[in-house]
């Protein structure tokens, strides 16, 4: 059952309707000042949530935006609440990214129908990493393959965490899953801010990432995410191990050995118009490139250089 | 010398110490009569301080030295028989004397003292 | 009040008021396209209060990293600009904060500088942390100021009146003194041991579970900054040093020396900041 966020200070008082919402399983969080309760948004966010239009100072637009615009949270359902005025003069759709909307006036019945159907729409629609909440495998093959027949040139990056699973044998799987959502908010924060709607993140799953940004970024971009990692990473490994400058575990075959520290490899493929047109080509040539960068020590990037742009 | 607010500042003032931004870059050198173009440029780069020659601006609520002094005892007065705190009193006492009057001030000061 | 009531109404708070000056040149910054989230940081880590909320988000769980992040670099890095935009602008809902309240706020600004250059002199690995440890050490005042404002309107009164510590005050009326207040928030906020227990224990240091250096870092800096009589924290005098705590830093007399400078230099250029936010405050008024 779903936690629903209510940030409608002049509806949902009287007690029978959250008794409602309550009663078929559903988890209410609302909190009478409206502040207070969109931090509770942003700290821990809900599975769906109801925001009055016409907040004050435009909190209401604010919240739906930041929520829309993170990477992360962009399929959280938000239903906007509007007044019977609002619906005959129209809303601006562009500043008001909602996915439904909920007349004042709506009976109950009606609202826990269409809190269902978002609900419902949301789980069919979302292949979202359980761990990072970030789109999976059929959603990185539909959004790559949709991007190599436009005409933009882009750079498509695999990443992944070197040595991963003798740091999960050592550091047990749940510091393993916070170096995972680490690098997770690391390439949300760095793409974001760089490529803003113009980049894209998936997780392939396990320490596989996939992200796609213009081509001109891709460099900054890269640059950045190993500079974030390299500051971080530190607080996700034990002293010793950091003034050792590597950690004793077990390889692939069961042998007890000693690895470098944690570190992160990019492997980089810039598509070019007509160079690959299919998402498969770009994913072998990927996989060819990150061998060597594997190999290198520590983080690094490397980008195919083999094809020029333009030939 | 004296530091100041750049909004504080005016044209003909002269640099005691480089102008320099938030992130360390230097704009201009010790010794530098300020102008009004120069204030414009300082403006722009975020300067917020500046460090200039002579006592210009009287700031509000700026103590004199026994003023400061005397706050400083007192604040002391419930620690007066820890010997560490006696002397980072001595310490800071000394600092501002040195600052506000030089070095050969606070070693004539001593002297005294011993004789 | 009684210790177990205030206890109960800690589980409770949510948030705190921060200096509406810092939040509104913020504000302004926000809008400014060229803003990044490093340039946010430099002002976000100048208050304690924006400073303990996104600690408290990047440690809480849907962040995921819970008690591991201890300074604002690494919160932004995780948290990113629109989380950052959102918090600042949810932040500015509060108001009013009497213009008193500027002497803890530099307090604890002051506290946080002198905590990262000793953190510094005597080699300790991560600066930035102490100095949060030093700018947060006071969250029990805050806490007890928004929270239970006529018991620290009568607590700073009656210190004042008496001469007696804040502290003193505190246990007498209250049960509970600021440190464990604000150890009881941190830890409820999942703040890491590295922050909680210099918060906790910064009067007596050597109680301190873990962390005891930085917990003695945090508890000199509070008594050089008193005595320099930067900022105001509450009542006026010099705490007693802990001894054991001081031989865990015992810096000679020229590097109190150089000590002394250092701050010297930093604080006027904090009080630059305080004066410009004021004056910030005064022509948007």
């Amino acid at each position: 059952m779903a936690r629903i966020a209510l940030v409608t200070p002049d509806h949902f008082k009287r007690a029978d309707e959250r008794l409602c919402l309550e009663a078929r399983g559903h988890t209410v969080v609302a909190n009478a000042d409206v502040a207070r309760s969109l931090e509770g948004i942003l700290a821990d966010p809900p599975d769906l949530l109801i925001i009055q239009k016409g907040l004050h100072r435009h909190m209401d637009q604010e919240v739906i935006l930041a929520l829309k615009n993170n990477l992360q949270l962009a399929l959280l359902p938000i239903l906007l609440m509007v007044s019977e005025r609002d619906l005959a003069v129209g809303l601006d759709w562009a500043s008001y990214p909602v996915d439904d909307l909920i007349s004042e006036q709506a009976s109950i019945e009606e609202i826990i129908t269409r809190i269902d159907l978002a609900l419902s729409r949301a789980r069919r629609v979302a292949d979202n990493n359980p761990l990072t909440k970030l789109p999976g495998n059929s959603s990185i093959l539909k959004t790559i393959q949709s991007m190599l027949e436009q005409a933009e040139p882009r750079a498509v990056a695999y990443v992944d965490i070197d040595n991963f699973k003798p740091y999960n044998d050592k550091y047990g799987f749940s510091r393993g899953d916070e170096v995972i959502r680490m690098v997770s908010r690391i390439l949300v924060n760095v793409i974001q801010e760089h490529a803003g709607a113009g980049g894209f993140i998936g997780h392939i799953g396990g320490d596989d990432f996939v992200f796609m940004v213009p081509l001109e970024k891709t460099e900054t971009v890269c640059r950045e995410v190993l500079t974030n990692f390299t500051a971080l990473i530190p607080l996700f490994l034990d002293e010793e191990d950091i003034e050792a400058g590597c950690f004793v575990s077990k390889d692939r075959q069961g042998n007890v050995r000693s690895f470098p520290l944690t570190s992160l490899s990019i492997a980089v493929v810039p598509c070019v118009p007509g160079h690959y047109s299919h998402y498969g080509e770009v994913a072998s040539t990927a996989a060819a490139l990150k061998k060597k960068v594997k190999a290198l020590e520590g983080s690094n990037f490397l980008i195919d250089r083999r094809r020029p742009a333009g030939d | 010398m004296q530091r100041i607010p750049l909004k504080l500042a005016q044209p003909g003032m002269v640099l005691a110490k480089e102008a320099v931004t938030s992130e360390g870059q230097v704009l201009c050198g010790a010794g530098t009569t300020l102008s009004q173009e120069i204030l414009a440029r300082l403006a722009k780069q975020e300067v917020l301080t500046l460090t200039v020659e002579g006592h210009p601006v009287s700031m509000p609520g700026e103590k004199t030295l026994p003023e400061k002094l005397k706050e400083l005892d007192l604040r002391f007065s419930k620690v007066k028989d820890d010997p560490v705190l006696r002397a980072l009193k001595t310490l800071i006492a000394e600092f501002w004397i040195i600052q506000e009057k030089g070095e050969d001030f606070l070693k004539n000061l001593k002297k005294g003292k011993a004789g | 009040m009684k210790r177990e009531e205030i206890r109960q109404r800690l589980k409770e708070v949510q948030s705190l008021p921060t200096l509406p000056p810092i939040v509104s040149k913020l504000n302004q910054m926000v809008s400014d396209e060229d803003v990044t989230a490093v340039k946010l940081g430099r002002i976000i880590e100048k208050d304690q209060v924006l400073t303990s909320k996104l600690l408290k988000m990047v440690n809480s769980s849907f962040f995921g990293f819970p008690q591991r992040i201890s300074t604002v670099s690494n919160a932004i890095v995780l948290l990113g600009f629109n989380v950052i935009k959102t918090l600042i602008v949810t932040s500015s809902i509060f108001e009013v904060m009497q213009a008193s309240d500027i002497g803890l706020f530099e307090h604890s600004l002051g506290c946080a500088t002198a905590a990262g250059l000793v953190a510094k002199k005597l080699g300790i690995k991560n600066p930035e942390e102490v100095s949060t440890a030093g700018l947060i050490h006071d969250l029990g005042k805050i806490v007890l100021r928004a929270e239970m404002p006529q018991e620290y309107e009568l607590v700073v009164e009656t210190a004042a009146k008496r001469q007696q510590y804040m502290r003193e005050v505190e246990q007498e009326a209250l049960g509970i003194g600021h440190g464990e207040i604000g150890g009881i928030l941190a830890r409820q906020w999942n703040l890491p041991e590295r922050l909680v227990y210099p918060i906790e224990y910064h009067h007596r240091p050597e109680a301190s579970p873990d962390y005891a250096d930085v917990s003695a870092i945090i508890h000199f800096s509070d008594i050089v900054i008193r005595a320099l009589g930067f900022g105001f924290g509450g009542d006026k005098w010099v705490p007693p040093l802990d001894h054991q705590a001081w031989s865990r830093i015992k810096l000679g007399k020229t590097q109190m020396r150089q000590l002394l400078e250092e701050l010297d230099e930093k604080l006027m250029e904090l009080q630059d900041f305080t004066l410009d936010i004021q004056q910030d405050k005064k022509e948007s008024a």
